[in-house]
């Protein structure tokens, strides 16, 4: 197989979430475009090391899930938080810091 | 005097067969979760898109363990596929969004994120196709020859083992020692050769020793993160 198979694949699911992220206003779907970027550098990093044959790229990817898992924690929590305050977890709609 | 040595074959990097069965294997997942992508960022039911993130997720494990790491693998599921798609259904039960439509996309959001999302796709590509032209992926381990050495005089030996022995002070039954072909050519020694394919799923013990030696402190500073990241999401999703 070719390196460059995993890191165009990896390419394009980042460049789909990237435009998840941009066009989605629902806040869950915003987090689940972020995870498919770090999954998209997930793959990146594993396919890097098996091409360089060390476990670097292993131990990193299990390094990046665990801080995804964190992150996706407190973003909910604070989705929730958002909706339980205004009722809607329309991104959009956030701009009071908006000058 | 018994020495067993380990000794690299040569040159195991020139295996550049088309290996069909991987490549298929390949373009099957990859086309799923390209398709499950583009529907989850696309579709107006969040509970779908859930769903399709599961394949997308499922696809990437799949991935890992076709790269050959399979604890990596292992691990997508259980916390992906296992706890957060979990975390991502109860939040959008609890959040009630609209179930059925959020597709209220204005269509200029629509072609702006389209356009931004090729351009970074066309910038990747090249990128990737001009710096990783034809780099091969070459797997499992490089073939490896156990060299037993028997009844050797102490001096006929390369340094290299001269040095374990040494190191050991005096002679064990066995002593493994990387050597190269070089360095055992002209040596009174029998051959037997690894059984091929025994070491296919075997990076598991790599991974624990450098994440508990290596990395310990980056370990230790993501324990303290999900700890911190527990407190922070109690604390912010409580009610006063």
């Amino acid at each position: 197989m070719m390196l460059n198979q995993f890191l165009l694949l990896a390419a394009a699911l980042f460049c789909i979430g990237v435009y998840g992220v941009l066009t989605r206003r629902n806040g869950v779907l915003v987090l689940m475009s972020v995870e498919l970027i770090l999954n998209a550098v997930n793959i990146n990093l594993v396919a890097f090391g098996a091409f360089q044959d060390n476990v670097m790229g292993d131990v990193f990817a299990v390094f990046v899930i665990a801080v995804a898992a964190a992150e996706v924690g407190v973003g909910l929590a604070m989705v929730l938080l958002m909706y339980r305050n205004r009722k809607s977890i329309d991104f959009t709609e956030v701009d009071m810091l908006k000058g | 005097m018994i020495a067993a040595l380990v000794a690299q074959a040569a040159n195991p990097l020139t295996s550049s067969e088309f290996d069909i069965p991987e490549n298929i294997a390949f373009a099957i997942i990859a086309g799923l979760m390209l398709f499950s992508a583009i529907k989850m960022v696309t579709t107006g039911n969040v509970m779908h898109a859930a769903l399709y993130l599961v394949i997308v997720l499922a696809g990437v494990s799949a991935l890992f363990i076709l790269l050959g790491s399979d604890f990596v693998g292992a691990t997508q599921i259980m916390v992906y596929i296992g706890a957060i798609i979990v975390l991502f259904l109860f939040g959008i039960m609890l959040t009630r969004a609209q179930m059925g439509d959020d597709d209220s996309v204005e269509s200029e959001r629509r072609t702006m994120g389209a356009i931004v999302g090729l351009l970074l796709m066309v910038v990747m590509g090249y990128a990737l196709v001009d710096g990783f032209r034809n780099e091969e992926l070459v797997f499992g381990e490089p073939e490896q020859v156990r060299y037993v050495v028997t009844e050797v005089a102490l001096g006929d030996l390369p340094t290299p083992v001269r040095d374990a022995f040494d190191r050991f002070d005096g002679l064990p039954d066995s002593t493994m020692v990387e050597l190269s072909e070089a360095e055992v050519e002209g040596l009174p020694i029998e051959v037997a050769r690894r059984v091929p394919g025994a070491e296919l799923f075997g990076n598991n013990k790599e991974i624990a020793d450098s994440i508990f030696s290596q990395y310990i402190v980056a370990f230790e500073a993501v324990s303290v993160l999900l700890l911190a990241a527990l407190i922070g999401a109690v604390v912010v999703a409580r009610k006063e």
